[in-house]
């Protein structure tokens, strides 16, 4: 018997780590694959499994024995057939949810005569592809608003570019979040702190009062000492904590010893971090219009609410910490409280952005407000670079001749992996494929090394030759492990960029499978 | 049969031709292909998210004798990232399904399945393969071959050596490993680098619950058993989980607590580490990577350890973890512990068994010229109980040497005495 199973089952161990949110983003995932190669595919299989929307492979090679070799969704049987329709035939077999697709034609050709093919899709993945295509391919993804990962592997090194014109990240995931206000209590915080009287209690109730009425009323006799200022320097912080000590009955109370260890975070002003006051700044905050995506007229809003109070809403949590019950749930919901009242001024304002602009409340749903305020000091917007500038127009020259200057560095295999394309925009062929011409490839991909560092007047010699013969060795070769890990990378940036959960790189990243090392650069 | 044209066109890049980072000791070409194909064989251990991708990878990196190991069945929730399992193959066993797919999918490559423990197989089991790569979601396990490893390495044959690749995942992080046993540090010298499972004092869950994860604690290991004394939880049963989550459910309610899901119940009792395809690929591939490179000596390979961090861009650490030399199992030296003499054999114990370095789970403990107390057989037990009461320096002398052994680990743990005074006596946390 086919035991019941439903997605909410077989998705369990991922919606642990992006949730309902996550996952339906997720889900409207439409993504093009261009070019089957081993690398691409094993990318897919990472995105297929935990449940995008559709993928489409755009190919128009045939299959060969080595594609067989190399690539685990590809059998023997099909040597010959379309490398589009047999990769689509054995991934889509991987998750029944996902919807699948395959175009039998040249992804150059779909680039350079029939633009408006890409505008079906908002990921694409581009495997193995030429720099000039590639910077073309940008500029639609640039258009039409398309998440662009390209990737490359040649041997055991691998090349990950990932770039989005506008990357919001909505919810970061960072470890160890605290919004105590203690430097600028709201009034139910004050009220309810002020409501104890420590040398009126039973042990058991001094024992299990929560840290943060500790700081508080110790901030409190602090301040009157000190104009009313909050400590900031080493010596006023540990004034507090003798303050603290001396309220304490015993060394045994661990509520205490919670009071003194959070000191440090309690102290330092309750701030707007500045990835947000730069956001605040941004036109698209201060410029709403009929365009403007939900992001910005909830930033906007959250700048307004800065405006007034002078901080971010608050999120309304709180960290476990010793204390009763009771009290610990009393204290839980005067931040709740402080949250809903922020909530309510967010939402409010939002409502009237979306009035002006003719759009329907429901199109922001108080969950994508909730997620932001939640999150508020770790939300982030990454604008990449693109290509051309990265080729062309404004080299990271300065990054470049830098890295070239480490000991572990793999900005080596960056230029060559360059310099692997210009050797074939040169010879028409790849350097190492022939066994007979190594010594002769060794020599002209010289040349092209020397092209390339040319453009960026980047001495010649800071390349090995070492490096250069690996890379001729190498010989264009589609190494199963690297071309699986190097996928892999592009899936879970690929995760990343859909859900705006946690941090994508930003922008490159190499992988080097000798020394089994990765090294990420902002190029 | 015999290999199509071009099969091994790409790794053979490597296997055909020398390279500048190559050992010298490397010579391309024929001897070096028949003996990754025909004699090099590999055991995996573990069949579930980085064991599928693991028999994959080495598959199509020409590996053709490939046994794996695994004693779990397929569950629904395994589905998001074991590709090699399909919805009608839930409940059958991981290995054996495995096995199958990697052996019809690719040619020539014969996958042997084992479904059951590690602990069912003996060191001549072991000593038949060249590589041994682990995909395991347990300490536990990873204590047992990393031991049985050293155990079997003898410096004076090398081929008592068996390069262990241990791999290891959690939501957006994991980390690759190469162990050559007896070489370099082993899975034990680096214990205290885990973190604890998280733990909540007893106290806490009895008396002051404050978030969910307390109240799931309660209904699990105070509850539960007064309600059923004669069997444990059984964390795969629906009946005995929702059971959990009402009754924690219920305890929420009555403390004003929020928050208890049975997602998070399941969560808490079942102690469950998210887990996706992406990370497990990444890591898979990094430990298919060395082996390829361990078999063939093409190029070099990873000394010794990869940290790989992807919550935060794409971060990974390359580093040399260094040999312990008082690791219980790989090192010769005793362990040094400064201990108060007024200890009670029993919060000593305690202690070993909290300590992140030494962890063990039923330790037995003897001197030179006495038994101190032994788990097992029963009426040893029975008669060393008594010294559990006792105080260190009623039963150890500074000068003696107290190992430390544990049934299920194939390890012995040497430890010195320093009587101090000044340490510390109780430190009493229940772990969950």
């Amino acid at each position: 018997m086919k035991p019941e199973i439903n997605k909410s089952m077989i998705y369990d161990r991922q919606l642990r780590l992006w949730g309902d949110q996550g996952q339906n983003s997720l889900e409207t995932a439409n993504i093009c694959l261009l070019n089957a190669t081993v690398s691409g595919t094993e990318s897919l299989k990472n995105l297929i499994l935990p449940g995008i929307g559709k993928f489409t492979i755009v190919d128009d090679k045939k299959v060969t024995g080595s594609d067989v070799g190399s690539n685990f969704f590809l059998t023997i049987d099909q040597i010959g057939q379309s490398r589009a329709k047999c990769v689509t035939e054995l991934l889509k077999n991987l998750n029944e949810f996902v919807e699948a697709d395959y175009l039998e034609k040249d992804p150059v050709f779909l680039i350079n005569e029939n633009d408006k093919f890409f505008s079906q899709f908002n990921v694409i993945i581009a495997s193995n592809m030429q720099e000039k295509e590639l910077i073309k391919l940008n500029k639609i993804c640039s258009n039409e608003n398309i998440i662009l990962v390209s990737l490359k592997t040649n041997g055991l090194f691998g090349i990950l570019r990932s770039y989005v014109p506008e990357h919001t990240i909505i919810d970061a995931h960072p470890e160890n979040v605290t919004d105590y206000r203690l430097d600028r209590p709201f009034q139910g915080l004050i009220d309810y702190c002020k409501s104890f009287d420590f040398s009126e209690m039973t042990i058991v109730e001094h024992s299990h009062m929560p840290f943060i009425v500790i700081l508080y009323q110790c901030l409190e006799e602090f301040k009157s000492k000190h104009d009313g200022k909050m400590p900031s320097s080493y010596s006023e912080r540990n004034e507090l904590k003798e303050i603290i000590k001396s309220l304490r009955l015993n060394n045994d109370e661990e509520n205490f010893d919670e009071a003194e260890k959070s000191i440090f975070k309690a102290c330092k002003p309750t701030i707007i971090p500045s990835q947000l006051k730069e956001m605040f700044c941004d036109i698209k905050c201060s410029n709403i219009n009929e365009n403007s995506s939900n992001f910005w007229i909830i930033i906007n809003a959250f700048a307004d609410f800065a405006e007034r109070h002078n901080c971010l809403p608050h999120s309304g949590i709180i960290p476990d910490m010793k204390s009763d019950t009771e009290k610990y749930v009393e204290l839980q919901n005067i931040y709740r409280k402080k949250f809903q009242e922020d909530f309510y001024e967010i939402r409010q304002k939002v409502n009237t952005t979306l009035a002006q602009i003719n759009r329907p409340i429901e199109s922001i749903k108080d969950e994508q407000i909730i997620t932001m305020i939640k999150n508020g000091s770790d939300l982030r917007i990454i604008r990449y670079r693109t290509l051309e500038d990265e080729f062309i127009n404004q080299p990271n020259v300065s990054l470049i001749a830098q890295s070239l200057n480490e000991e572990f560095n793999n900005m080596v295999y960056y230029l060559l992996f360059r310099a692997v394309d210009h050797f074939y925009e040169t010879h028409y062929r790849y350097p190492g494929v022939d066994n007979d011409s190594l010594d002769n490839d060794l020599e002209l991909l010289k040349k092209s090394v020397e092209v390339i560092t040319s453009q960026y007047s980047i001495d010649y010699s800071l390349i090995p030759e070492e490096a250069m013969q690996e890379i001729v060795r190498a010989g264009m070769s589609e190494i199963h492990t690297v071309s699986s890990l190097v996928g892999a990378l592009v899936s879970q940036e690929i995760l990343k960029l859909v859900t705006c959960q946690y941090t994508p790189m930003n922008n490159t990243c190499i992988f080097n499978g000798i020394q089994t090392t990765t090294t990420s650069y902002d190029l | 049969m015999k290999d199509w044209n071009d099969r091994w066109s790409n790794i053979n890049k490597y296997l055909d031709r020398s390279g500048p980072y190559t050992d010298p000791g490397f010579k391309p070409g024929e001897q070096v292909k028949s003996f990754l194909h025909e004699e090099c064989k590999v055991l995996v251990i573990g069949a579930g998210g980085l064991g599928c991708e693991l028999l994959k990878n080495l598959a199509m990196m020409g590996f053709k004798d490939i046994h794996v190991i695994d004693m779990d069945t397929i569950d629904v929730s395994n589905l998001n990232r074991q590709f090699l399992f399909r919805p009608e193959d839930i409940n059958k066993s991981k290995a054996i399904a495995a096995a199958e797919f990697i052996t019809k999918r690719v040619p020539g490559v014969k996958v042997t399945p084992y479904f059951g423990k590690i602990q069912d197989k003996d060191e001549e089991y072991y000593s038949q393969f060249k590589i041994i790569i682990c995909g395991l979601d347990s300490v536990e396990a990873r204590r047992w071959i990393n031991a049985t490893l050293v155990n079997l390495a003898d410096m004076d044959y090398p081929e008592t050596i068996k390069p262990l690749i241990d791999g290891g995942t959690e939501g957006f992080k994991g980390q690759a490993r190469v162990i050559l046993p007896g070489i370099t540090a082993c899975y034990e010298c680096s214990l205290d680098m885990h973190t604890k499972p998280v733990s909540y004092p007893m106290c806490t869950i009895a008396n002051t619950p404050r978030i969910p994860e307390h109240c799931i604690e309660y209904a699990s290991v105070v509850e539960f058993p007064k309600a059923f004394p004669d069997r444990k939880v059984d964390t795969d049963s629906v009946e005995d989980l929702t059971w959990i989550y009402q009754c924690a459910l219920n305890r929420a309610n009555q403390f004003n607590i929020e928050g208890v899901t049975y997602q998070l119940t399941q969560g808490v009792v079942k102690h469950i580490i998210p887990s996706i395809a992406s990370t497990n690929a990444i890591i898979a591939a990094a430990c298919a990577n060395e082996a390829f490179k361990i078999a063939t000596n093409c190029t070099s390979y990873l000394n010794n350890y990869f940290m790989y961090m992807g919550d935060n861009g794409i971060y990974t650490h390359t580093f040399e973890l260094d040999k312990k030399d008082n690791c219980p199992v790989c090192g010769f030296e005793q362990i040094q512990m400064t201990i108060n003499p007024k200890l009670k054999l029993k919060d000593f114990i305690q202690m070993l068994m909290d300590k992140p370095n030494i962890s063990i789970k039923k330790p037995s403990l003897a001197t030179p010229s006495k038994a101190l107390y032994m788990q097992a057989p029963k009426n040893l037990e029975m008669a060393t109980r008594p010294n559990l009461e006792k105080t260190l320096d009623e039963l150890v002398d500074e000068s003696e040497e107290v190992v430390v052994t544990d049934p299920s680990l194939p390890i012995s743990m040497h430890i010195g005495f320093t009587y101090s005074l000044d340490e510390k006596i109780v430190d009493d946390v229940v772990n969950a």
